[in-house]
């Protein structure tokens, strides 16, 4: 018959190496949050509904993440749901072993509160073991560097917002962000916005996201990708400033100067979102 | 021996591993979101700390009063202040202070205040003194 056994060790073997390479991935990616002490303590601090929110929102960008890098070069949404799932749990586990190694995971730690530790560095982990093959992995597939060359438009915005979060999250949680916003005066405020989207449109084209399309015409790229690329980091920088509550009980001026702190590196993250995805 | 074109066609099956390793991933997913769910509907009480001596030592300066710190309430108390004042049977009372950083919600913390006479001696009174929103 032309069934295939159920166990065939070569398969069996090829997996094992891209799951460790997954593993490898995720400690790269997460191990600065897993040093961080903001991120323990949002653990704790974190109103459920909102982990639940960057939970949910998470995953979409995890399964999205499967379709243009993924720890292996197989593709189809099948192949996506079963790279998503084994992200997550790569994710889950180095976020459990190396709370508990640090010592962050105690008896004196509530069993909710371990739950949210863990949960808030499993997420970014599992972000890392899906660009895995992009950290540790390259050259490997001859002749696969992602799908990202074929994107759609809407597909290299939404490789713009995997950069920007992939970026910002190294830094959203320290209390440096705020305190940056409030050390700055508002035309300091106005010139990082603006070196910001100068840095973005210098970037897109250098790393050449616009450049496949619209090489000759800089200004249609500056509306296309620059400023729709600045909008996006605003937005995922408001999300994940909302989701460390780092916007409760502030001014409207002080939402925008954090806001635009945190857009910086988002828009770094998105501009060179095809190196990093 | 010809081969369907249906079976042909049909995706390589997976490892065995990989469905080992992506049903941990769907159990910790959505034990975690359901996990979250149920504390989401729990309602949020405000922290509520009390004191406990839980050991008595002698140290080299003085004695270490090993306290934990409980907290009834669902959420999390920060910049916790305990003190505890040493009323000897004879003499000034001792004053002695710390600070947590954090006790969570349900959950608790040690600390030790220190005191240079026997705390066994006399009466021990604890207290939280106040906390901050994390």
């Amino acid at each position: 018959m032309s069934t295939a056994p159920v166990l065939d060790l070569a398969r069996e073997k090829t997996y094992a190496a891209s799951l460790a390479r997954a593993f490898g991935g995720a400690l790269i990616f997460v191990f600065p949050l897993l040093m961080t002490m903001e991120m323990w303590a949002f653990g704790m601090a974190m109103e459920p509904v909102r982990l639940i929110a960057f939970v949910v929102l998470a995953l979409p960008l995890i399964y999205g993440l499967s379709d243009y890098a993924g720890f292996n070069a197989q593709r189809g949404w099948r192949n996506n749901l079963f790279n998503t799932l084994t992200a997550l749990a790569v994710g889950f586990a180095t976020a459990t072993a190396f709370l508990a190694l640090f010592g962050l995971l105690g008896p004196e730690v509530a069993p909710g509160d371990a739950i949210s530790r863990i949960t808030l560095q499993a997420v970014p982990a599992a972000i890392g073991a899906n660009l895995a093959r992009r950290l540790l992995g390259a050259g490997v597939y001859e002749g696969d560097e992602g799908d990202e060359d074929t994107a759609s438009y809407f597909g290299e915005l939404f490789l713009m917002a995997a950069g920007a979060v992939v970026l910002a999250f190294n830094v959203v949680p320290t209390e440096e962000i705020v305190l940056i916003g409030y050390q700055m005066a508002a035309w300091q405020i106005l010139l990082l916005a603006l070196l910001s989207i100068a840095l973005l449109h210098a970037l897109v084209f250098s790393v050449g996201f616009a450049g496949q399309h619209d090489a000759g015409r800089p200004g249609a790229a500056l509306f296309q990708f620059t400023f729709v690329g600045y909008a996006i980091a605003l937005l995922t920088s408001l999300f994940m400033l909302w989701v460390f509550g780092r916007l409760d009980g502030q001014t409207p001026s002080a939402i925008v100067a954090t806001t635009v702190v945190l857009a910086f590196p988002a828009s770094l993250g998105a501009a060179v979102a095809r190196l990093l995805v | 021996m010809a081969r369907k074109p249906a079976i042909a066609a049909r995706p390589s099956p997976k490892p065995l591993l990989e469905w080992i390793v992506a049903g941990i991933g769907l159990v910790l997913t959505l034990g975690t979101l359901g996990g979250l769910t149920l504390e989401a509907l729990a309602p949020r009480t405000p922290p509520d700390l009390s004191a406990r001596v839980l050991s008595v030592l002698p140290g080299a300066a003085g004695f270490r009063v090993e306290v934990e710190v409980s907290n009834r309430g669902r959420m999390t108390a920060a910049a916790v202040d305990v003190e505890g004042v040493l009323t000897p049977p004879a003499g000034a009372p001792e004053t002695a202070a710390a600070t947590l950083d954090y006790v969570s919600g349900g959950g608790t913390e040690t600390l030790t205040l220190r005191f240079h006479g026997d705390p066994r001696r006399g009466r021990l009174d604890l207290a939280v003194r106040g906390w901050s929103e994390p």
